[in-house]
Order: structure tokens, then C-alpha cells, then sequence
């Protein structure tokens, strides 16, 4: 498992609505897409959702300045 | 202030800043958002260093992403060499967090997957941060909504090996610990005692509120706790710093964190005060049971 390459893949899912949104509906082609390895894949695949799509709107909403502006 | 004694203050923000100077004698210390304040002038810095000469203050940085698989940029790190040789604070702090990767900028602090090949990457950059600003930062446990993909390494076990590797002390945010272990089916003080406690020398309070999980086919949803600065410390929370203060021998300097939604300034105040009596009630739990290991 490469850290950089499934930390930017997690990057692209937190930054990018349309990047989740593909990885939600066809998490194969996602993945693929980001040329993550076989272990970076079965990690994504066993990953919590609910706190991924979670986590993607709370770091969306910091980016629009609707929530508290530090840490 | 008696030296090595707990000190108990507030978080730095234009909002809080009447109440902060008009209640010097009851604020031991400020922490200062260090981002907020790179690109400020000299002029604009007056104030910081007229607050810097009446109470010790501490740093805290927000977007350096020490704990992220990439290096940390030089001039992120050269910023905060250049504050810390304006304002002279106490110590400074950084967030066990990435921010950024792959050229994407996630505006706001994320878990990284705990792994040992992440654990070698946050104590490179967390040794380069130490050399270039000048001393090692305090390293603060974040808050997640999500477990992170791909982790192998417990929490407490990823937080202790990288700060064993850079040899950091760690700023121990008791809210973000409290919102894990119970997003994650923690218990919160089982978390807090097998975190490395005698590496602790700040500490965080602040607030959060429980939101919905998004409903998805097949499962029922439930709620989990965000950290937003912007609800009172909830009564765990002050009962976590006591049970800290039971076991950590060394001083502790207690930051309580606000970031909107502000009540009188009282308000605040009272929480200070509460935090005091937290860590004093601890404390004595320290005391006793020293003394009775001494008798036995």
C-alpha cells in the first residue's frame, strides 16, 4: 500500500463532490481511475461510507465558511 | 503564577479579544491561531505582542499537515519560524492531521490511514518542522466522522508511535478524544488512558454537536458527534480533564477553544473556572493515591 497515492485518493473524495459521487456509484471504476493497488482497493472497499459521505460534508461546509473557522 | 503549576485559558479571537484583555487575572494563557496571522504586518502584530507581554501565550497552527504522507512545504514551515521570532511565544502546537494530498486541498484537517509506512512519514516531517522552526511542535489528536480506509494501527497506538519517533509532546484535544470513542464504540476514558499520557502538556476543551447520519438502503441511521467549537464543553468532557489530571503528573495547560456562537463573556469565564476545579479535583486524586502507594 502506497500512503501518498490513498491519501490523495481520500483528498479527491473530501474536496470533490463529483469525484465521491462517482466512487459511491461505481467504486470499481473510481478506483481504478486513481490506479490504486489491490490493497489500497480492498481497503476502500471494507471503508466506512456513512463517514466518508459524512466527513465530505463537513469539509465542504469548512470550505464555505459555514462552520466554525478553526480547528 | 506558582512555576510548574496547571494554567487554564482561552483560545485568541477578534470577537473575544475586550473580554480577553479586560480579564487578564483570570486567563493564564492564550492561544493564538497562528495562520491568522502570517501575512500580518508589523502594525497589525501590535496588539499580539502587547498581549504577549502580559500572559504566556502559545501557537497553534492549522495547515501544515504534519501527519500527511507528502512533505510539508518549506515556506509552511519558515511562517511559523518567522511568528514565533516576532511574538516569542511559549510553545507551539500543530495538528496530527493531512490537510492536502495528490494536489487536492481538503480545507480542513483529515485522518490519514493509520499505518506504520504513515507513522514514517509524520515523523520525517515532523522532524524537519522541528529543525526549521526551531523546537518541536506540540502535536494534537484530531477529531474524524470517518474511520480512516486502509488503517492497521489503533488510534492511540498510531498518536504514540509518532510522537515516541520525532520525540513530540503531545497537545491532547479531550474533545476530539470523547467525539472518536464515541462515533467509533469507544469508551471514552478506556481511550484517554491508553493514550501516552506522560507525553501531554496542553490540553483542548471545546464543544460539539451530535448531527444525522445520510440515510442509506439497509441500515438504520444513527448520529455522530462533530467537533465545532461552537457548543459549551459538555460535562464528559470536564470529567476527561479530571481523570487527566488524576494521571499525568506534569503541569497541564488548558486551552478552552471558541469559534462562534459566543455567550457572555461570564459564560466563558465559568468554564474557565470549571476547568480549574476539574483539574484541582484531579488532582487531589493524584495526591491521594500517591500517598497511599507511599504507605503501602
Amino acid at each position: 500500500m502506497n500512503g501518498t497515492r490513498l491519501e490523495a485518493f481520500l483528498a479527491r473524495l473530501y474536496a470533490d463532490r463529483e469525484a465521491l459521487n462517482l466512487f459511491l456509484r461505481a467504486p470499481e471504476d473510481a478506483m481504478r481511475e486513481a490506479g490504486l493497488d489491490e490493497i489500497e482497493c480492498a481497503a476502500m472497499r471494507s471503508a466506512d461510507v456513512v463517514g466518508l459521505r459524512m466527513a465530505a460534508r463537513s469539509y465542504a461546509n469548512k470550505r464555505a465558511g459555514r462552520a466554525g473557522k478553526h480547528p | 503564577m506558582a512555576r510548574g503549576a496547571d494554567q487554564v485559558g482561552l483560545g485568541w479571537r477578534g470577537e473575544l479579544a475586550a473580554g480577553i484583555f479586560t480579564h487578564l487575572d483570570r486567563i493564564d494563557l492564550v492561544e493564538l491561531i497562528a495562520d491568522d496571522h502570517f501575512k500580518s504586518s508589523p502594525k497589525q502584530l501590535r496588539p499580539l505582542k502587547l498581549l504577549a507581554a502580559q500572559v504566556p501565550t502559545t501557537l497553534h497552527g492549522v495547515a501544515m499537515g504534519l501527519a500527511g504522507s507528502e512533505p510539508v512545504a518549506d515556506f509552511r514551515l519558515l511562517n511559523m519560524r518567522r511568528l514565533i521570532d516576532q511574538l516569542q511565544p511559549d510553545s507551539w502546537s500543530e495538528h496530527l492531521a493531512f490537510v492536502r494530498a495528490g494536489g487536492f486541498e481538503i480545507g480542513h484537517l483529515a485522518a490519514p490511514p493509520r499505518t506504520p509506512t504513515n507513522v514514517a512519514a509524520a515523523v520525517t516531517n515532523i522532524e524537519r518542522a522541528t529543525r526549521i522552526v526551531g523546537s518541536a511542535p506540540r502535536l494534537e489528536n484530531i477529531a474524524t466522522l470517518v474511520d480512516p480506509p486502509g488503517s492497521q494501527l489503533s488510534e492511540e497506538d498510531w498518536i504514540r508511535q509518532i510522537l515516541e519517533g520525532a520525540d513530540a509532546p503531545l497537545l491532547l484535544d479531550l474533545h476530539n478524544l470523547y467525539a472518536n470513542a464515541r462515533n467509533f464504540g469507544r469508551e471514552p476514558k478506556e481511550l484517554l488512558l491508553a493514550m501516552p499520557l506522560e507525553r501531554v502538556r496542553g490540553v483542548h476543551l471545546s464543544g460539539g454537536v451530535w448531527i444525522d447520519e445520510p440515510a442509506m438502503s439497509g441500515r438504520v441511521a444513527g448520529k455522530r458527534l462533530l467537533d465545532d467549537h461552537i457548543h459549551d464543553v459538555p460535562d464528559d468532557v470536564f470529567d476527561l480533564l479530571e481523570v487527566l489530571a488524576a494521571h499525568a503528573a506534569q503541569p497541564l495547560q488548558v486551552i478552552i477553544e471558541r469559534d462562534g456562537e459566543y455567550p457572555d463573556f461570564e459564560v466563558l469565564l465559568a468554564q474557565l473556572d470549571r476547568a480549574r476545579a476539574a483539574l484541582a479535583k484531579g488532582r487531589e486524586r493524584l495526591r491521594v493515591c500517591k500517598t497511599m502507594k507511599a504507605a503501602a
